[in-house]
């Protein structure tokens, strides 16, 4: 590996250059960064490999079952296994979603699903990304500039293959395509992420589209190219659901396609993820994704969520407040590393103030164990250092729940910190897994 | 037992041309037990390529589009319905149409805050009678049917009393608490009102927008969901919702019922005009 440190500098120019960054959103201003790039790669072994991915795609497809039980016949609230007001009352439950059924019955197609490591081996999943996890591009990206700079590298490791991602990618979309084109539909190119949006249509030989680009008419979507309109099945959307469809969803939209909607209910095309899937990637439903594996599956949870309490449960409340300093509450109404706080590291006063707030507002909070999770090596000029590190691994739900053998690392700005989201500043890693 | 025959009109001009033009119209009888509808046409134009389909909530949409440049839209709804006396009689069965959860919470302009709860149960709304009698989503007896709706139309009857009629004092994204608060508004803010106070106190609620006889706009009411049915009360005029009143759309609040959506490309100014009737046909 060595070898390929030595390029460090190089690849993070070349990242630069194909716009590998972030947003990220600060006291109300909107700001873009550069997405630095650790040449010290993760490694997992196959065997680690193995037993995570059969978790992974458990994992997802009981979400998936989830998502169709709660916008159809809502079994698993009628048998008590989820209270009613953690979906229903949910602002990711969207009313125009209820008793949709989305081509082939899948909900969420991309789901990254963010886990962490802890120092005695055992995975932990802190969080599931169901609506539009991005990311899958910068492993993608710089594997391949790691591969021009260092090929000895690959050559000397038994490394899997992640070029087949856009492969994967494509298969998903095909599986569910209603007739017509495949195409990546993005905000646009001031979006942080539109490097991706186009470097994912290229791999997956799908067709970049903005709002623009795309109508609807008697209930079809269709793209406006060249030599004629073409009738569009499947929509890999990076825009947001409230801003997907002005005439449904937020009316101010201006990056929308009006009226996607009426040609998605009549079973037209493909959304991919579906809309409305923000109900099962909640703070607060969280707690539940093990439970819904055994309800939906009828079998045990190959993975583990970092040890959670709901103060809304009376027996996690007076643990909470009794354990108040050693905990990491989350607000629920907060996405993205925001929200996050480290009860013991508030001073006294502020971390009185947050007691009162969980106690006065239960089901907004989640409280959750510190999970000391592993460091990894970050290369600096200096010499290397040890930062914290999560990993986001990409499932992809086509014609069955597939893990893509690569996944994101993302590690943290500063010693010790253990908040990992790009939009905290931190930066990210190749993910190595080991062939068997 | 009435029938009655609706026809409304509404025809939008542009100050120049539009293009990519797409609707989505709520316009046509809402299919609740108790309407049965004898016939209906919706006509879009001029050239607009519409289908008809239905959504979450069960409210009969006319989608579709005018993608050439043009300068006015308009659309007729005509038809003719019946519609029984009282659209769900108490513990009536085969009454349960479109019972959903998303029902029972508060939606974003039909949310009760501490002022409105006071208020109401100072006003004596206090809503024991569900306690008392329990499980509201099932038939139950007559007796006890009946109380739990006295309660519910004494609501009504309260939020009537209380607010001023005054259109212009509020507009469409005017939430319940804020029309609480100025004392005025219009049927659609006395409905959201009357809806948040339900929800606050468990009992399902959900806004109707619809037509009623000897009313020259479309009207908006609301619905309780009580012993297995949904009941109306209009608390701007102070009465049961009776077969004078024909349902167009329902949902959580307002947002999910309008008319008419739409989105176009055009820099333009519009003006829009509306013609509506709705009388009995007497047999």
């Amino acid at each position: 590996m060595q070898d390929l440190i030595a390029h460090t500098a190089r690849i993070n120019d070349q990242l630069a250059r194909y716009g590998v960054k972030f947003g990220i959103y600060k006291n109300g201003t909107f700001n873009e960064r550069l997405f630095p790039f650790d040449a010290i790669a993760r490694v997992i072994s196959a065997d680690e490999w193995e037993t995570l991915s059969r978790g992974l795609a458990q994992r997802v497809d009981a979400l998936n079952a989830f998502l169709a039980d709660v916008y159809g016949p809502r079994r698993i609230i009628a048998d008590g296994v989820v209270p009613e007001d953690f979906t229903i009352s949910s602002p990711g439950f969207l009313a125009p979603c209820v008793g949709i059924t989305p081509p082939k019955g899948i909900y969420s197609h991309i789901s990254g699903i963010d886990l962490v490591q802890s120092r005695d081996g055992t995975w932990y999943v802190l969080e599931d990304n169901l609506r539009i996890p991005s990311g899958a591009s910068d492993p993608l990206i710089s594997r391949d500039i790691c591969r021009r700079c260092s090929p000895e590298t690959f050559r000397r490791n038994n490394v899997m293959e992640n070029r087949t991602y856009g492969s994967m990618l494509k298969e998903v979309m095909d599986n569910v395509n209603c007739g017509g084109i495949n195409v990546i539909f993005t905000p646009g190119r001031y979006n942080a992420a539109y490097f991706e949006h186009s470097y994912l249509a290229e791999q997956a030989n799908a067709v970049l589209a903005e709002a623009n680009d795309l109508y609807v008419e008697d209930e079809r979507v269709y793209y406006k190219s060249f030599d004629g309109d073409q009738r569009v099945g499947a929509i890999y959307r990076r825009v947001s659901d409230e801003y997907m469809d002005p005439t449904c969803f937020l009316p101010e939209s201006v990056i929308g396609i009006p009226n996607l909607m009426t040609a998605y209910r009549a079973g037209n095309v493909a959304i991919i993820n579906a809309p409305g899937n923000g109900v099962a990637d909640d703070k607060g439903i969280y707690y539940f994704v093990p439970r819904m594996v055994t309800y939906y599956l009828d079998q045990e949870p190959i993975l583990q969520n970092a040890p959670t309490y709901l103060p809304m449960f009376e027996e996690d409340m007076s643990y909470v407040m009794d354990n108040f300093e050693s905990l990491v509450i989350k607000d629920t109404a907060e996405a993205g590393g925001y929200g996050v706080v480290f009860a013991g590291t508030l001073p006294a006063e502020a971390r009185e103030d947050l007691r009162r707030k969980v106690a006065g507002n239960p089901r907004r909070w989640i409280a959750q164990e510190i999970i000391d999770f592993c460091e990894l090596p970050v290369h600096l000029p200096e010499g290397d250092v040890l930062r914290k590190a999560d990993l986001r691994a990409f499932v992809l739900t086509g014609r069955e729940t597939r893990v893509w053998p690569s996944g994101l690392t993302r590690y943290s700005r500063e010693e010790g910190n253990a908040i990992v989201n790009s939009s905290q500043g931190g930066g990210f890693k190749d993910t190595w897994i080991l062939k068997s | 037992m009435k029938t009655l025959e609706y026809r409304f009109t509404t025809t939008v001009e542009f100050s120049g041309p539009v293009r990519e033009h797409v609707f989505v119209l709520r316009c046509l009888p809402y299919r609740q037990p108790g309407i049965s509808v004898i016939s209906e046409h919706v006509e879009v134009g001029p050239d607009a390529i519409s289908s008809r389909q239905r959504d979450s909530l069960g409210n009969e949409l006319v989608v579709g589009s005018i993608r050439k440049p043009h300068d006015r839209i308009s659309y007729v709804s005509e038809g003719v319905v019946r519609v029984g006396a009282t659209i769900a009689q108490p513990g009536s069965q085969g009454a349960q149409d479109c019972f959903h959860p998303l029902y029972k919470y508060p939606s974003e302009l039909a949310r009760a805050n501490e002022t409105m709860l006071e208020w109401a149960h100072g006003a004596g709304c206090t809503f024991e009678e569900f306690l008392e009698f329990g499980d509201s989503s099932q038939p139950n007896t007559t007796d006890e049917t009946n109380a739990k709706l006295l309660t519910f139309e004494r609501l009504g009857t309260t939020v009537h009393h209380f607010m001023a009629y005054e259109p212009g004092a509020t507009s469409v994204s005017t939430t319940a608490a804020e029309a609480f608060d100025a004392r005025s508004g219009v049927c659609q803010d006395f409905a959201h009102i009357m809806i948040a106070i339900l929800r606050a106190h468990g009992i399902p609620a959900r806004y109707v927008s619809g037509l009623a006889v000897g009313q020259g706009t479309t009207h908006a009411w609301a619905q309780a969901f009580i012993d297995g049915a949904w009941h109306g009360y209009d608390p701007t005029r102070d009465t049961r919702v009776d077969d004078t009143y024909l349902p167009l759309a329902v949902g959580r609040d307002w947002s999910d019922c309008p008319i008419e959506r739409g989105s176009f490309w055009g820099l333009v100014d519009q003006t829009q005009t509306v013609f509506m009737t709705m009388s009995e046909r007497l047999e």
